[in-house]
């Protein structure tokens, strides 16, 4: 049968196909003597399996990651399963490098179609560092890291980050994150954090500091849960002396203790231009259990793309969240309530541009919805086709959205319902995408905001977008 | 950013309007929260105003100081102007064309700036050292009351917090390192001073009322109204009766609260 | 009397006609030039005295006074009284004056020489860097610095803007110095023909004011507003400290800057044809244009 090595590249592939691609296991070989094999038929099995290259990772771990190639029969399956294993071994987040060699097995205990996988990893350092850009809410900013990888052998690490934005913002985190073993991947995370950030939109700055606890598990292999709990003391304060009596008001320090549920089920095939596969977020947030603000929130972030041919994809997404105030003593301050519009939301508008606004600030609202219909297509006339242009996107969207207040005035559900009916905000217009790197889109668009409200703040014609989370 | 000046240009353009009826006054709660120098303060501008014949409505907010333009209480808002402090609300005052002071003379303002200084270095810094500095007042008093608006363990934090900038405070001006018995001959000098210069008048200058007493009647009225484990400060303003006229006679005038509680 | 029982004042240097450079040196010293203290003066610019003690510090046998009040009250309890003249009126305003001198003027004095950055950088750290030996310039100038931010933090917590904090002195300082003025009058002194504490607390923050020259200082003009006072500084000049040196110490004041232009310093020219010779010799030797047995 001869030898076969399969080789994976250093980065790991992200699917399998592209896996098999870089395995060069697609016959587009150059020699002429190769017959097509399909690789289901050939019968094979999983002798031995060697992980080299472990210091002080302890054993258990890794054991879990590669056990499954043992159950393998065919040699699809082999291939399949190491595929798996790679992936599971990299996002233990011990290894720099994970490379698979396959060869049949030699040695006593060998047997007919038997085969030895041997993986081979580089650990990471004791303590790894590095400076990063990373883009966030329509700022990119700059990020300090410094981590202690592998602590104890399981994956555990310490890490601290300080990230400075172009929006003035500046954060600082210590946390210690903690893998468990087990089918549902369970992983702890206890972090301290302080946070400050502005809003000149709302005419506040912000000054965050606190604990947040966070349990992560994997209910399915698609939907990803995170139970958090945080407690926060929040400094608000007004960024100018001008700022409307309405956001003064809010001034002081608060305490917010909540509990909050995140599911999240994310099978698109990219973050930024995904061609198929859908999104779905729902968070839940149950502030109150000491502290002084209350409330229960709840929001949804749903997303589809559709290939319509080869390359154009239609998305749709949808958006929604509500607010009920817990009881009278607790309160619901301005930087937590819900903002819609801008560049990343209801483009045409400015940065929580849709909603009430009192001298130019937004001060948010407790219910809302907002949708968008988009057109990806590959620029015109595809100039730089398989290499640069594919950067490129041209885009074409329609944005609506509404808010609404549960707590202005006592409404019931009916009422909240045909608010939200009422007094829609449309825009719509065109532009182009492009992708950087793989961790954020850059939108340019020309905007036409169609339908909206007089105290909205629009931003009609070229509007500039920068982010991962668009809607 | 739109400095002292710009705004200053701004409200001469307000002076035209005459005073609203609207106009808010706001101040921590009285009963639970507020501290001694902060009632001071806040007693102080209740009793320009009314000196003033102005309107106005008290509002009480936990996080008045928060909201403050310049992180001090009481402050005003007078349709969508905010001002803070006494000197800031005398000169928007004086900008309306309403002041207290047009009779004087050169020599006598210039007196009123002086003993208004006086007024603030000594007795203000003397109440900031009693309700933070000495212990026993601050762990009675002054960090249950000022820590009763957030929960815990916000509390603490703010106390700790509140404590170290007043501590910043007094070190910067030399009153940290005060022993008790010098503050207690601080605040006799001073009220000696006050009643030298009041002699047998009715007020300071005269026998209208100026913002030096309004200032005065707002800082005394609160020492000897204010119950304290140490009543040091209460003793020796009692030792200048003709102080304590003076408070009187501004209560009575403009306060029409007949308080028992006031010697 | 033993050397025990003499009276030592320790002071930081002055200069540009002034006994010292700190406000509260000044107070301490002239009140003692005043009264007639017979008090031996040493500078606080050697190691072995900036060790031990800050300025002022005011020593006589076992007890030291750290601040121009407790100096003046230690005076007092040995007779060396200067507002025994005082009516109790007078006393009354002199103390409110002194308060209000205290409140205004320091804060603009602090602001002048440790938060405006051009004079920080200019004057003040190279004043300081020079008078005092290392390592105590650079400790005594990050205090002072401190000490300077928390006042002004104190006064307006919530702005950070310098110049909005400058145009509020500004006002400030205008309505003291009117004050001042005001009550001076026409007299010699504030309280008569003798000077009194108040006299010494102005002349403490005015005359820094005046006499430093500061690169950015906009206040100076502010003083020349009141010839009284300006006269007064210079009363007290005349009668109590006479002789001190007008030109500075430590920093040469610089020629006007039109004539530095065309100055040309002479080790600039020859560093800079060096650096062009050896440009072009080594930039021929590469290219072998000259060649020789030794390369």
């Amino acid at each position: 049968m001869g030898t076969v090595h399969a080789k994976a590249p250093t980065q790991t592939a992200s699917n399998i196909s592209d896996f098999a691609k870089q395995s060069g296991l697609k016959q587009e070989s150059e020699t002429t003597d190769i017959k097509e094999i399909d690789l289901q038929m050939v019968q094979a099995r999983v002798d031995r399996v060697n992980v080299d290259g472990l210091a002080r990772t302890k054993n258990d771990i890794v054991e879990d990651c590669v056990q499954d190639l043992f159950k393998a029969h065919d040699f699809q399956d082999v291939l399949l399963k190491a595929h798996k294993a790679v992936v599971k071994l990299d996002e233990l987040g011990c290894f720099k490098n994970i490379g698979v060699y396959i060869d049949t097995s030699k040695g006593l205990n060998a047997t007919t179609d038997g085969l030895e996988v041997t993986f081979e990893v580089t650990e990471y350092k004791r303590i790894t560092g590095g400076i990063n850009t990373q883009v966030g809410n329509n700022e990119g900013s700059i990020l300090f890291a410094m981590r202690a990888p592998n602590l104890f052998g399981r994956g555990e690490r310490v890490q601290t980050e300080y990230t400075r934005g172009s929006k003035k913002t500046s954060n600082f985190n210590l946390s210690f994150i903690k893998p468990f073993r087990g089918k549902h991947r369970p992983s702890l995370r206890t972090s301290i954090l302080q946070a400050h950030s502005e809003w000149p939109n709302s005419g506040y700055k912000q000054l965050e500091r606190g604990v947040q606890l966070d349990f992560g598990f994997y209910s399915s292999s698609l939907f990803k849960h995170n139970l958090q709990w945080e407690g926060i003391i929040r400094d608000l304060s007004t960024l100018s002396r001008t700022a409307s009596f309405e956001v003064r008001e809010q001034s002081g320090s608060t305490l917010k203790s909540s509990l909050k549920h995140i599911l999240s089920m994310d099978i698109r095939d990219d973050l930024i231009f995904p061609s198929y596969g859908s999104l779905i977020e729902i968070t839940s947030e149950l502030a109150g259990l000491g502290g002084n603000i209350g409330f229960l929130k709840n929001e949804l972030f749903f997303q589809d793309n559709y290939s319509l041919l080869d390359d154009i994809v239609v998305q749709t997404s949808f958006s929604a969240g509500y607010m009920l105030p817990m009881n009278k003593d607790k309160k619901i301050t301005i930087a937590d309530k819900c903002y819609i519009g801008g560049p990343l939301s209801i483009r045409g508008f400015q940065t929580r541009g849709v909603g009430p606004h009192v001298d130019g600030d937004a001060l948010g609202s407790t219910a809302y919805w907002a949708a968008g219909l988009h057109l990806f297509t590959p620029l015109p006339f595809r100039p730089g086709r398989g290499g640069f242009g594919e950067l490129f996107r041209t885009h074409f969207f329609l944005n609506a959205g509404n808010v609404g207040d549960f707590s202005l005035e006592k409404m019931s559900k009916g009422d909240i319902l045909e608010t939200l009916q009422k007094n829609i905000r449309v825009s719509y217009g065109l532009g182009i995408a492009l992708r950087l790197g793989s961790m954020a889109r850059v939108e340019v668009n020309y905007c036409f905001p169609y339908k909206f409200d007089k105290g909205d703040q629009t931003h009609p014609g070229v509007q500039f977008g920068i982010g991962v989370h668009f809607l | 950013m739109p400095g002292p000046l710009v705004e200053r240009v701004s409200l001469e353009f307000e002076a035209q309007e005459a005073w609203p009826k609207d106009v808010k006054l706001f101040q921590p709660y009285e009963i639970e929260q507020i501290l001694l120098p902060d009632n001071a303060n806040c007693l102080a501008v209740q009793a320009l105003l009314k000196m003033c014949n102005l309107d106005f409505t008290v509002e009480f907010r936990a996080n008045a100081e928060a909201m403050s333009p310049s992180g001090k209480v009481p402050f005003i808002k007078v349709g969508r102007f905010v001002i803070a402090e006494l000197e800031g609300i005398v000169q928007f005052i004086n900008g309306k064309g309403i002041s207290l002071t047009d009779k004087l003379d050169i020599e006598e303002k210039a007196d009123l700036r002086a003993y208004m200084a006086l007024v603030r270095n000594v007795i203000e810094n003397a109440e900031l050292f009693i309700c933070w500095i000495d212990h026993e007042t601050y762990n009675d008093v002054t960090s249950i009351r000022n820590g009763s608006v957030y929960p815990w363990p916000l509390n603490h934090f703010r106390n700790r917090e509140k404590r170290n900038q007043v501590i910043k405070k007094l070190k910067v001006l030399d009153w940290y390192n005060k022993t008790l018995p010098e503050v207690h001959e601080e605040m006799a000098n001073c009220c000696e001073a006050l009643s030298v210069r009041l002699d047998q008048n009715s007020f300071f200058f005269g026998d209208k009322p100026t913002e030096l007493d309004a200032l005065v009647f707002g800082h005394l009225f609160t020492i000897l109204t204010t119950p304290l484990p140490r009543n040091d400060l209460a003793n020796i303003v009692r030792n200048y009766p003709s102080l304590i006229n003076l408070v009187k006679r501004v209560e009575t005038k403009y306060f029409n609260r007949e308080d028992g509680k006031n010697i | 009397m033993t050397s025990k029982e003499k009276f030592m004042l320790y002071v930081y240097d002055g200069d540009y006609g002034l006994p010292s450079i700190n406000s509260e040196c000044i107070k301490a010293l002239l009140y003692c030039s005043i009264i007639e203290v017979p008090v031996q003066i040493r500078t606080l610019n050697n190691i072995k005295f900036c060790t031990f003690y800050s300025g002022p510090c005011f020593v006589h046998k076992n007890l030291s006074f750290k601040s121009s009040n407790d100096i003046v009250l230690y005076l007092n309890t040995l007779n060396y009284n200067l507002n025994v003249n005082l009516n109790p009126k007078q006393k009354s305003e002199c103390l409110a004056l002194t308060h209000l001198v205290q409140a205004k003027l320091r804060s603009v004095l602090e602001f002048q020489l440790w938060i405006d950055q051009r004079n920080l950088e200019e004057f003040t750290r190279i004043w300081y860097g020079r008078a005092l030996p290392w390592p105590f310039n650079s400790i005594l100038v990050k205090r002072f610095k401190e000490n300077a931010i928390n006042l002004i933090e104190s006064l307006y917590p919530s702005d950070y803007n310098t110049e909005v904090i400058r145009e509020d002195l500004q006002t400030m300082v205008t309505d003291c110095l009117s004050s001042l003025s005001t009550r001076l009058g026409t007299s010699n002194y504030f309280f008569g023909d003798k000077p009194s504490t108040l006299d010494i607390v102005v002349y403490s923050y005015v005359a820094p004011l005046i006499k430093l020259p500061l690169p950015a200082n906009s206040f100076n003009g502010c003083v020349t507003l009141w010839p009284n006072l300006v006269r007064l500084i210079k009363r007290i000049d005349a009668k109590y400290l006479p002789g001190l040196p007008k030109e500075s110490k430590y920093i040469k004041i610089r020629e006007t800057t039109n004539t530095s232009d065309e100055e040309v310093s002479y080790v600039a020219i020859s560093i800079f044809t060096l650096s062009a010779v050896t440009l072009v010799f080594g930039f021929a030797i590469t290219r072998g244009i000259i060649s020789s047995r030794y390369f």
